[in-house]
Formats: structure tokens, C-alpha cells, sequence
């Protein structure tokens, strides 16, 4: 059963269907309610979802917020929670940042008008970057420096 | 208001399913 709903999870979420994913999902956790790869697979399909409350209390009532950091301050980013994404990117200690948390924190500064601190943030993601985000990234940047102004 | 990405989002990724296919 979980290895036929695994095939599953896998299927619909590499189809982006994300609904039918979840359902897939809660068929594994019905059974081994504790599995971490299905907790977190729910947690992703719920984001997906744009069901970002959901998956903040689904995050703290699993007691993932040690090991799920982006996932719950991204949800905090999403719930206008800045000073909460912050304080949970900051305080998981982690050195040196990963480049997901680095790109988070950035977005979280520019929603606090830290807009120096953001704009350190940026030029340094810029310098140290090299995918498909590089416009996207200098519109930002442009976007602090405007609110610098 | 200037434009500004969301480029987080694109990070957002499922964990590996390979042990458990
Ligand atoms: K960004």
C-alpha cells in the first residue's frame, strides 16, 4: 500500500497536481503516521497549494520546525510574518547559509524596509549566482535601491 | 511600487522519493 501511494505522491506531483498528490499523501500517513519523507511531501503539496497556513500548523504540530527551516519561514514570509521568518531563519544557526535560506532572507529584509542590509544581501547573491533568476534578481536589486532613494 | 520576485519559491522542491519507490 504505501509503495503503490508512494508511486503515486510521485506521479501527481511530478504533474503538478498537488491536490490529488495530498491524497496520496494522508494514504501513507493513515498507516505510518510518523513517516518523515510523507510528512514532508504533505508539507511541500500543501505550499503548492498556496495553503500556507496549513502548512505552518502542519509543520508545528509535527514537530518539523528543526529540520523543515525554509519551508516554515517561507509560510511565515507568506503569512506576512517577516519578523518571525527572520527569527526562524536566523536562530536555526546555520553557517553558512544555504542558498534558499540566503535568497528567503533577502525577500524578508526587503518586506521589513531593511533596505540596506538588502541590498548588501542581493549583491552578494548576484556575485555568487549563476542560473536562470539573474534578470529577476536585478530587477530586485533595482527595487531596493529605488526604496534607497 | 517598484517590481519585486518572489525567487524563494523556485527553491521549493519534494524531498527524494528514490527509497521509497
Ligand atoms: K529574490
Amino acid at each position: 500500500l504505501v509503495k503503490a501511494a508512494y508511486s503515486d505522491v510521485n506521479k501527481f506531483a511530478s504533474n503538478q497536481e498537488y491536490d490529488k498528490a495530498v491524497k496520496a499523501v494522508n494514504r501513507i500517513l493513515g498507516v505510518a503516521p510518523d513517516d518523515q519523507t510523507a510528512l514532508h511531501c504533505k508539507v511541500v503539496c500543501l505550499m503548492q497549494l498556496s495553503k500556507f497556513d496549513e502548512a505552518h500548523k502542519f509543520i508545528e504540530k509535527n514537530r518539523m520546525n528543526g529540520t523543515l527551516i525554509f519551508e516554515k519561514a517561507y509560510c511565515e514570509y507568506r503569512l506576512n510574518k517577516q519578523l518571525q521568518a527572520l527569527k526562524t531563519i536566523d536562530e536555526a544557526g546555520m553557517q553558512p547559509l544555504p542558498d534558499k535560506l540566503k535568497e528567503l532572507r533577502t525577500q524578508v529584509l526587503y518586506r521589513l524596509e531593511k533596505y540596506e542590509e538588502c541590498l548588501e544581501a542581493y549583491k552578494d547573491i548576484i556575485k555568487n549566482s549563476s542560473d536562470e533568476y539573474e534578470d529577476e534578481r536585478r530587477t530586485n536589486l533595482s527595487a531596493v535601491a529605488a526604496n534607497l532613494a | 511600487k517598484p517590481l519585486f520576485f518572489d525567487l524563494a519559491m523556485n527553491y521549493l522542491e519534494m524531498p527524494s522519493l528514490e527509497d521509497k519507490l
